[in-house]
């Protein structure tokens, strides 16, 4: 059912040329409580609002990751281990910290065993980069076995360099 | 603000676009071209996309002497979506939009996929601004549904008559006093009309 808009009684009825109206339609669409358009309903606009809060929220949290240097959660936990090595003065933890993470990372970037991430692939894959991590494995096992303590500026320097090459692993 | 004008007229409480089309018909073969014309108008909210609804309103206002405006381009696209099926699409393009940006990660193809997802997001998304935009300006829309209703100088029934409105014609409301609303011609004509001789396109629900 629909309409029955009644006719205002001052709405004359005047002599007008019908011939060319088209027909009537059956009645087939469906019927709605409301003309008011699904924009300006307060459920739809409910709806898009929380998604465009949600998609928001989390544009923000990925540029606020991206600020952070795009690391995952592993990532970051690894490092945080490493800073608390450095600030302890712990060389012998900060190297082994350093060098199992980088291995595994390698690993996963190259698709390749933990075990077969030797200097010959760290030299063909990095350049001089891989001599560096070079240096930085030969360390880790002077540290192991002789006891050697590093300066607070070396923990800094090494740090940049598995920062860079743990974060590239990420993105 | 959604003005509620014409008091003479009853609002129904369903509404189809077959329905209001069927009604302007009727009151066009019973010589009530405002009416008619407001009966168009609203089922053209529902279906803008039907050829008859838009033929036959344009019939009687010609019928009924009323002149026609052109619609440009921008409105042809924008209104040739249905409101509900544009809401909808809006919410795809939003979420279109944000999974292109929140999604960081993956080789060259995926980031193209991810920039067409974004573009084709964005398109949906105008195309439902639009069309809403549009909607809006027809929300604070009138059908004159007397013929020789006089605008007035203010809103008093004694008030100087600045032009006379010809029943049919669509006009826009800009405010309300009294039973006196405050209507704009399509071109730019201003003045005071009893509320009764005109109708709201969209009744307050």
């Amino acid at each position: 059912m629909l309409l029955t808009i009644a006719a205002s009684p001052d709405a004359v009825a005047r002599s007008l040329d019908t011939k060319g109206l088209r027909p009537d339609h059956p009645q087939t669409r469906a019927e709605m409580d409301e003309l008011r358009p699904l924009y300006f309903r307060e459920q739809f606009l409910a709806v898009s609002s929380v998604l465009a809060l949600l998609l928001a929220g989390s544009w923000f949290g990925v540029r606020r990751r991206g600020a952070m240097g795009g690391v995952s959660k592993a990532t970051e936990r690894v490092l945080r281990q490493l800073d608390a090595a450095a600030r302890a003065g712990e060389s012998a933890s900060f190297f082994e910290i350093a060098q199992h993470a980088l291995l595994e990372a390698f690993a996963r970037r190259w698709r390749i065993a933990p075990d077969k991430v030797t200097s010959v692939e760290l030299q063909a894959r990095l350049g001089s980069t891989g001599e560096e991590i070079e240096r930085l494995f030969a360390l880790a096992d002077e540290t192991r076995y002789s006891g050697y303590e590093m300066a607070a500026a070396d923990f800094q320097s090494w740090m940049v360099l598995i920062r860079s090459q743990l974060t590239r692993v990420d993105n | 603000m959604l003005l509620m004008v014409g008091c003479a007229v009853a609002q129904p409480t369903r509404y189809s676009a077959d329905g209001l089309y069927n009604q302007g018909n009727s009151y066009a073969r019973a010589g009530k071209p405002g009416l008619a014309v407001l009966s168009y108008e609203r089922a053209a909210l529902l279906a803008p996309d039907d050829g008859d609804i838009r033929a036959n309103l344009e019939y009687i206002r010609a019928s009924a002497h009323v002149p026609i405006e052109p619609s440009g381009r921008f409105a042809r696209i924008a209104g040739a979506v249905r409101p509900t099926l544009a809401a909808w699409l809006g919410v795809v393009g939003m979420a279109l939009i944000g999974t292109g940006l929140v999604a960081t990660k993956g080789g060259l193809w995926i980031r193209w996929i991810r920039a067409g997802g974004i573009v084709a997001g964005a398109a949906l998304v105008a195309l439902a601004i639009s069309n809403a935009m549009l909607l809006w300006t027809r929300m604070h829309e009138a059908v004159v549904v007397i013929n020789n209703t006089p605008a007035r100088v203010s809103p008093v029934p004694m008030g100087d008559t600045a032009f006379v409105l010809p029943e049919a014609e669509t006009v826009s409301i800009t405010a309300a006093y009294g039973d006196f609303v405050l209507i704009r011609t399509r071109d730019g004509h201003s003045g005071w009309v009893a509320r009764a001789n005109v109708s709201a396109v969209m009744p307050r629900s």
